[in-house]
């Protein structure tokens, strides 16, 4: 229980983030998005479930303070927590090139969905421009970001299930 | 029991069961905006205040490095500055006679209505919208601040904004640069109408759009751009921007072409919220 406090409050500093620091960092416009980083991670480190857990509390946020219906995000964010945990289910935990292909690709797809809420259902399609100017760019500063955050989040997430053990167990063979 | 409702919730179900909530959660927010107005405000309860302080300690931080800049540069920027200020004063001259000169038309008109003189409340920017497709961002004023939806936001001389969610300590502001942002604007000069919107696709560059001028308009790059009197939301004659391209359309009935905003959207953290709104103005609550 004291673990699932540790995700929660890890998810509200990557929040806390992504308000105040992002802005900070941007190049032309385009952000990581921090948010999506933890679904990620967790359902590679603990399992489906904690990914679940992960995506819906950040896709809540995301949404409260976002632009978008409050659902939307969450919907997604959710579907990649879950998504990490299955495919990566049989990987191992020193693992590092699945999990950051999988920030990759789950960074991109949010985007397109975006993309295709935002402006393709009102007709506005220009894909030109979004993939090069925008869904691109974000989804490689999201790696970047990804791979910058993924040691030290891993770090903290071991350190917290040594000290309080985990909600949901993984593959035995795969127990950090 | 345990058990059996353990191994019932496998993680699949359990994904199933979120999405489906995910699902009703957006329904229920789209007809009605009670629960993301509860829940936004119950976070803010936790967020502002760290938000809040994280900028005063990169404030402080900032004011730090800047104590650090060597004397020389201090010295060459005095001088340069001691010389604008002697052609300032000069042009400030000229500008006065014309102000005095303004100022009795003015009253012969009978227009109260200067932007110099309506209320304004500063505000400090403490947050953007949370993603990369809009510039929403979040002031540290909110409802009990006075703070109401509709009212316009500017900064140094250039319109920013205008709220759109008031919450108990902050408020949320659509700014113009945004793609779903609409102010119907007027040439500074002749009065003539247009539309001013934001796009996506001119958001980097720093620039918005500027529509419907009719085609025989004189407008040129340069020429100054003020909200309308016309506008629904936003109060007559507040600098939007100056036009930087502008061109006849293929439908040869219109022009159109972009304008820099007046406002420093890269830098924006202090800003003045005007607290008259334009219903106040009308008098028209709808």
């Amino acid at each position: 229980m004291k673990y699932r406090l540790y995700q929660i409050a890890l998810i509200f500093v990557f929040f806390l983030a992504e308000t105040v620091l992002v802005p900070l960092i941007r190049v032309s416009g385009n952000g990581p998005e921090l948010l999506l980083l933890l679904p990620v991670f967790f359902g590679f480190f603990g399992g489906p479930v904690d990914g679940i857990f992960a995506g819906l509390l950040a896709g809540i946020l995301a949404d409260v303070y976002g632009g978008t219906l409050l659902g939307t995000s969450a919907f997604l964010f959710v579907c990649f927590g879950f998504l990490s945990g299955k495919l990566l289910e049989n990987v191992e935990q020193e693992e590092f090139f699945f999990p950051m292909m999988l920030t990759f690709v789950s960074a991109f797809l949010y985007e397109c969905a975006m993309w295709f809420i935002l402006f393709v259902l009102h007709n506005r399609i220009d894909a030109e421009f979004f993939f090069t100017r925008k869904i691109l760019p974000i989804s490689l500063y999201t790696l970047v970001a990804g791979i910058a955050l993924y040691f030290p989040v891993r770090a903290f997430d071991r350190k917290m299930r040594e000290a309080y053990g985990t909600g949901e167990k993984r593959n035995a063979k795969n127990l950090s | 029991m345990k058990q059996r409702l353990k191994a019932f919730f496998t993680p699949v179900r359990i994904f199933a069961l979120t999405l489906f909530a995910c699902i009703i959660l957006a329904l229920i927010s789209f007809f009605s905006s009670t629960v993301s107005t509860v829940l936004r405000t119950g976070l803010d309860t936790i967020i502002v205040p760290m938000q809040k302080g994280i900028n005063s300690l990169g404030g402080v931080i900032y004011d730090h490095s800047v104590n650090m800049a060597t004397r020389a540069e201090l010295e060459a920027q005095v001088e340069d500055l001691t010389s604008q200020i002697e052609d300032l004063q000069a042009e400030n001259q000229l500008l006065q006679q014309d102000a005095y000169e303004l100022s009795r038309l003015r009253s012969l008109y009978a227009l109260d209505e200067q932007y110099a003189s309506w209320p304004k409340t500063a505000a400090r920017v403490i947050g953007s919208g949370s993603d990369n497709w809009d510039m929403e961002f979040t002031i540290d004023k909110g409802s009990d601040d006075g703070m109401r939806v509709d009212m316009n936001v500017i900064s140094g001389n250039g319109l920013v904004g205008i709220i759109t969610e008031v919450y108990p300590n902050r408020s949320v502001v659509r700014s113009i640069i945004e793609d779903n942002s609409y102010v119907s604007g007027m040439l500074s000069s002749s009065g003539e109408i247009c539309s001013v919107q934001g796009d996506i696709t001119l958001m980097e560059s720093g620039k918005i759009r500027v529509t419907d001028f009719s085609a025989d308009t004189d407008v040129k790059a340069g020429d100054e751009i003020v909200t309308s009197n016309i506008s629904d939301k936003y109060l007559q004659g507040i600098l939007i921007g100056t036009v930087s391209e502008i061109s006849v359309d293929d439908s040869q009935i219109t022009k159109s072409g972009t304008i820099t905003p007046a406002a420093d959207f890269e830098n924006l953290q202090e800003v003045l919220v005007i607290t008259t709104t334009k219903a106040d103005l009308t008098g028209d609550n709808s």
